[in-house]
């Protein structure tokens, strides 16, 4: 589903991948960990292509990124849901239509619009605030409707960079949830993060990075190798 | 396709409307370069009006030998007159027309003309006006070879320097126009940049529901031309307001000061004030959005 083969992402002088190889496959959620400035963030703005990298493939549903003509960015990235720290809502818009944009993008009928919006604000907890804009609701709010923009548009693969950053533990749970409820559904989850105590308790796929590095890969893995083990044994 | 313009069209407009104080400054500011522009306009095409009155009055007269006999040559030598190139009209004058003017012209002291009555002692002539005082040399070169004509008059110096004087007033209107023509283009381009810098946050988000770049393009583009338009109408209006005054105002109390009447010179400047505007507000904004709508 997502094949990484020895990936280098350079930015002029400084490398942030390198030689990068990992195998993500359809149905995994996957943490991906380390220090700042490890490489994370440059690793999922390589999978929804907001970068090309400067060696190696990348495979995403049999096509390689690296190589992939820029007229076909934008069916990738409606099949490749991406939420960040920072939520990027549009501030003029209501919850709604925040999310009814990226389905109108599209060109998906009006009618189907009316249908579908609804039923992602309610499976993200938020039916009850569809008309408010961003900067009224909560950062929690505000990260669930960025996630129901992300998913609105059924993607196989959803990636996260730094979801909870900004959030208090209870939204930040309440997001990971909704992330688990989709990967449940068959959506491939994809999360860089440096939220520890989430990524020990979940028990998921982790992915360690270090200088642009592989340097761990538990399929249930901590936030860090020994540390988290003895922490999840002393909890 | 047709779904795509459409819905260019309905956003530009919630562009324009919902960006109200940027709108309004960017429309101001097409406004003011196109209003300057218009006023530059409104100059030179009156000095190209001056320049042409002035040469409509440079005249070369062509006197006819004292044998002439107007009866049996007059029209043929008029039609030799005009046939050489650049003669805009000819006017017969009898030596008995000449005489009268002469005597108007002496008024009160007309008396003094009484001994030369008698034997009108003046030539018939013909007075030619040019349509282009460069080829002056040639037109008075062409009539002294004509039979009958004795002598051929013109003020050589005051040709020449109205000549040049006209000259550089089209070339400088010409470059002016130009130079106002690219300070416009720089002054527009940069406004709607700064409209679209302000929405490049929204652009980044587009692209990353996967947006295709026309969908993007295509409001802000059109969010341009409507700008271009809106500022070209406000410039308009404001010219055409005041020069309509301005013309009524001279027409009534310097009626001999040459200056070019609204209609049509007026629809011209407006229609071109509106093509300008739109034109420069829908390439601006096709060039400033092309940086951020590149994937
Ligand atoms: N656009 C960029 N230009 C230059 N350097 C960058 C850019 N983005 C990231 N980097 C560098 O690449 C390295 C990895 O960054 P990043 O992927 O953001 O790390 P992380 O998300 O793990 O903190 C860092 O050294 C960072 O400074
Ligand atoms: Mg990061």
């Amino acid at each position: 589903m997502i094949v990484l083969s020895h990936v280098t992402k350079k930015y002029g002088d400084i490398t942030a991948l390198k030689r990068f190889t990992v195998h993500i496959r359809k149905g995994d959620f996957a943490f991906v960990v380390g220090p700042s400035g490890a490489g994370k963030s440059t690793l999922i703005r390589l999978l929804h292509c907001q970068e090309r990298p400067t060696e190696g493939t990348i495979m995403v549903d049999g096509v390689n990124l690296a190589r992939m003509p820029r007229k076909q960015i934008p069916s990738l990235r409606r099949k490749v849901g991406v939420v960040f720290q920072d939520f990027k809502l549009l501030q003029g818009r209501t919850a709604y239509q925040n999310v009814s944009f990226a389905l109108e993008v599209t060109g998906a009928p009006g009618a189907y619009i009316k249908r579908r919006v609804p039923q992602v604000l309610n499976m993200v907890g938020l039916s009850d605030r569809a008309d408010i804009r961003p900067h009224k609701l909560s950062g929690g709010e505000q990260q669930r409707v960025a996630l129901a923009r992300a998913i609105v548009n059924s993607p196989s693969i959803v990636l996260a960079d730094e979801p909870t950053g900004n959030l208090d533990r209870d939204n930040a749970w309440h997001v990971m949830q909704i992330l688990e409820s989709l990967n449940k559904r068959g959506v491939t989850v994809v999360v860089a993060t440096h939220d520890w105590p989430i990524v020990d308790a979940m028990k998921k796929r982790v992915i360690e990075i270090e200088n642009g590095r592989l340097i761990r890969d538990d399929l249930e893995g901590g936030y860090s190798q020994d540390v988290a083990s003895s922490r999840a044994v002393s909890r | 396709m047709w779904r795509l313009l459409g819905r260019s069209v309905v956003e530009g407009f919630k562009g324009v409307f919902s960006h109200g104080l940027m709108s309004l400054a960017s429309m101001g500011t097409v406004a003011i370069s196109l209003l300057v522009l218009a006023l530059f306009l409104v100059l030179a095409a009156n000095l190209a009006y001056v320049a042409d009155v002035l040469e409509e009055q440079v005249e070369v007269v062509v006197y006819c030998n004292p044998e002439f006999d107007r009866d049996q040559w007059g029209d043929l030598l008029m039609d030799k007159l005009s046939d050489i190139p650049a003669v805009a009209s000819v006017t017969f004058v009898t030596k008995e027309e000449a005489l009268d003017r002469l005597r108007e012209q002496f008024g009160a002291q007309a008396e003094l003309l009484e001994a030369v009555e008698e034997d009108n002692p003046l030539r018939d002539s013909v007075e030619i006006t040019v349509s282009n005082p460069a080829e002056i040399d040639n037109i008075v070169q062409q009539a002294r070879q004509l039979e009958s004509v004795e002598d051929v008059v013109y003020q050589r110096e005051v040709v020449q320097r109205l000549y040049a004087l006209t000259e550089a007033l089209r070339s400088a209107g010409v470059v002016l126009v130009f130079l106002l023509a690219v300070a416009t283009f720089l002054l527009i381009s940069n406004t709607v940049r700064l409209t679209i810098y302000a929405r490049r946050e929204q652009i980044e988000i587009m692209k990353l529901v996967g947006a295709t770049p026309a969908f993007i393009w295509g409001p802000l583009v059109i969010e341009g031309t409507v700008l271009g338009l809106l500022g070209a109408s406000l410039a308009g209006g404001v010219i055409a307001w005041g020069y309509a005054d301005l013309f009524a105002a001279v027409e009534a109390s310097l009626p001999f000061v040459p200056i070019v009447r609204p209609t049509p010179f007026l629809h011209n400047l407006l229609q071109l004030l509106l093509a300008v505007g739109g034109v420069l507000g829908m390439l601006s904004s096709c060039f400033s959005v092309w940086r951020y709508v590149r994937l």
